[in-house]
């Protein structure tokens, strides 16, 4: 862990896939998970992560070097997350929040939550179940049930397609 | 390695015990399986059994091992993925719980000799079983841990349904409450449980604490015009139409439910639009004015109603009664009001968290306010200043505290914020539009007599965004963003100076 100051150190990151990323130590410890690792000393070899794969990995080290680019300034920080998830998709974000909670990023995971959140909103319950990959568990007389509970508007919600 | 142990109480360290076991790196070595590339590393990861069993990790591989300090036996177990992702906490299972809140969360008590808790980061594992080891009791003289393999994690990168449940619990919280009661609880049984729970529903609230703006008609009955939702929401300001039907006055607005007086039923209810439920309170005479707030300790709403016969105030009384739980009304203590605040409570009061204000606008010298908590009501001085009896003066709240707007002019304002549990007033900044009012000028009403100036309706966003009207007749109020000096229009479709102003926040309370 005698990290030579002066020359910023590199890590490399491998996916369960078997990429490699080299990416900035600075950068990469917004990782608790990595910088966990990097604490137990192992800044010189190759950290494996089974659970993210070569194409998330390379968005969410995107990311790492993105945010950590911005000096502490929140308001600047939020509108680069802003941006950053903009242009991704509804299965890309769900990968990324994986990512994000294996790799314990929590300033990302918040942003990706509230994201996929955002995507959800006026949704219908099929469009829901559907993204999700949830199976419909309630029988038809309990579905009946819960709506009978929540019964006065049914307005403003898109029609059932795909966005 | 060499093992210290330092007393908490005095910082003192000491070499306890020494762990070597040079002679069976081999045998660890073939077990961890360790590339020829990558360095051997062990770490110690937790204690199982302190002074006699400590479990290692092998860096950067999947490979742990208890080690018995005593007895120098090892025991290999391995996880279901690299080591270093996950954290080892010393647990024990307990009874112990907080019984604050009525819905106990499990409670966690760590202690030295307890268990050793893997907890895995990884949300596939989550799911299943978090593997938990434990040494047996000492009669069975060899420590052999157990492990549990927990579930293989799943690679299926879009299947959502594969989070854990805290994962679906933030994704959940984010959703506005009116999505969350017509959609996400009819989806699957998992999910409908998790919102029902009361952890979820204070979370919510705590999330979406900022609360929005209602706008209402006076003139309801004539049901002429809809009531309004504006809403600060990524830095953006959102109007959108108020969808629940008022069925009469609404008296307060408290956590995202709102006190109505049904006038047909000569009855008072608690509705919560966005769940849309109904709650009815006890009955009390002929109430002059009613509202309510929230005690945050106990966790309860509480009704408070003034009474007077025919503006008596011999005959005054101020009753409170929790919601839910009481069937009669308590009377709150009187007595060392002066004559002058006794005649507030004939007003409506403001809601600030757990206080209420009573106010009047002019001829004031104090500010009358009720703790619902410790039902106690105290008389507060109001800032004093040259001259602050001849100007405009305005009570708003923030939704947890109660400002007062003195106006300096036609286009300007000092504000002012109480602190609702000392009364103690503070000057937070001057609105100054003198030099933009050009800018308000197509707001003018060339027939209109009266003098024109800007007056505060409501905070959209405390501290940040006040909501400001005109004297005149206008349809459109002002947005100002106190920090950046932004100004933005907003179109009611109808007389501005024809709505009443509410702070309100589309939440998942409920009282049962």
């Amino acid at each position: 862990m005698a990290a030579e100051t002066g020359t910023p150190t590199t890590l490399t990151l491998k996916s369960n896939d078997d990429e490699l990323f080299s990416v900035a130590e600075s950068a990469a410890i917004l990782s608790v998970t990595i910088r966990n690792m990097v604490e137990d000393g192992c800044a010189g070899g190759v950290i494996p992560l089974d659970n993210v794969d070569g194409k998330t990995l390379a968005s969410v080290i995107t990311y790492m070097n993105g945010i950590s680019a911005i000096p502490a300034d929140e308001e600047k920080k939020k509108s680069y997350r802003d941006k950053f998830l903009s242009d991704k998709d509804f299965e890309t974000l769900a990968d990324m929040v994986l990512a994000a909670n294996y790799l314990n990023m929590s300033c990302l995971m918040d942003a990706v939550s509230a994201k996929i959140a955002q995507v959800m909103e006026k949704k219908s319950v099929g469009w829901v179940r559907r993204k999700f990959g949830i199976e419909n568990d309630y029988t038809p007389e309990e579905e009946a049930a819960v709506k009978e509970e929540h019964k006065w508007t049914f307005e403003g919600v898109e029609t059932d397609d795909d966005n | 390695m060499e093992v210290w142990e330092m007393e908490s109480g005095t910082g003192e360290w000491t070499n306890t015990c020494n762990v070597n076991f040079e002679a069976r790196k081999r045998e660890i070595k073939q077990f961890a399986d360790v590339d020829a590339g990558m360095t051997f590393l062990l770490r110690p990861a937790g204690w199982l059994k302190y002074r006699e069993v400590v479990v290692f990790r092998v860096w950067c591989t999947k490979n742990c091992f208890a080690y018995n300090i005593v007895t120098h036996e090892i025991d290999f177990f391995e996880m279901d993925t690299n080591s270093s992702s996950h954290k080892f906490e010393p647990y024990t299972k307990s009874l112990v719980w907080m019984n604050i809140s009525q819905s106990p969360p499990p409670a966690r008590h760590r202690s030295r000799d307890g268990s050793l808790i893997a907890a895995t980061v990884d949300p596939h594992l989550n799911t299943g079983s978090t593997p938990m080891a434990k040494t047996e009791g000492n009669s069975s003289g060899r420590n052999r841990p157990y492990y549990f393999r927990g579930c293989k994690g799943k690679k299926s990168s879009t299947n959502i349904d594969s989070l854990s449940d805290e994962l679906v619990f933030d994704i959940l919280l984010n959703l506005p409450a009116e999505d969350i009661c017509e959609n996400a609880v009819l989806v699957c049984r998992r999910w409908s449980h998790m919102i029902r729970t009361h952890d979820f529903v204070n979370e919510h609230i705590l999330h979406h604490s900022i609360p929005g703006l209602l706008i209402l008609d006076y003139n309801r009955e004539k049901k002429k015009n809809p009531s309004i939702f504006v809403a600060m929401r990524q830095g953006r300001i959102e109007i959108s139409e108020f969808n629940y039907k008022m069925r009469g006055n609404i008296l307060a607005c408290c956590n995202g439910l709102i006190l109505e007086f049904y006038i047909s039923k000569h009855a008072l209810v608690i509705t919560n639009p966005a769940t849309k439920q109904h709650f009815d309170v006890p009955r009390f005479g002929h109430p002059n004015c009613s509202s309510m707030a929230y005690s945050a300790v106990s966790m309860k709403y509480k009704v408070v109603l003034t009474y007077h016969h025919g503006g008596d105030v011999s005959t005054l009384r101020c009753v409170i009664a929790t919601v839910g739980v009481d069937k009669s009304w308590r009377d709150v203590c009187l007595q060392h009001l002066s004559f002058e605040a006794k005649n507030y409570l004939y007003m409506n009061p403001i809601t600030t968290g757990g206080f209420l204000h009573w106010t009047r606008r002019h001829t004031h010298t104090s500010v009358v306010t009720l703790n619902v908590e410790t039902e106690t009501i105290t008389q507060y001085p109001v800032p004093q200043g040259q001259d602050y009896d001849r100007r405009y003066k305005y009570y708003l709240s923030t939704g947890k505290s109660l400002s007062l707007f003195i106006s300096n002019g036609s286009f300007s304002m000092e504000v002012w914020e109480m602190k609702s549990d000392s009364g103690e007033w503070s000057e937070m900044c001057t609105i100054d539009l003198e030099s933009r009012k050009n800018e308000f000028d197509k707001l003018r009403c060339g027939k209109s007599p009266t003098l024109f100036y800007l007056a505060p309706a409501s905070w959209l966003k405390y501290p940040e965004v006040v909501v400001l009207r005109v004297s005149h007749p206008s349809c459109v109020c002002i947005a100002y963003n106190i920090t950046t000096d932004e100004i933005d229009f907003l179109n009611l479709g109808s007389n501005c100076n024809n709505y009443e102003f509410e702070l309100h926040t589309k939440t998942l309370a409920w009282l049962n």
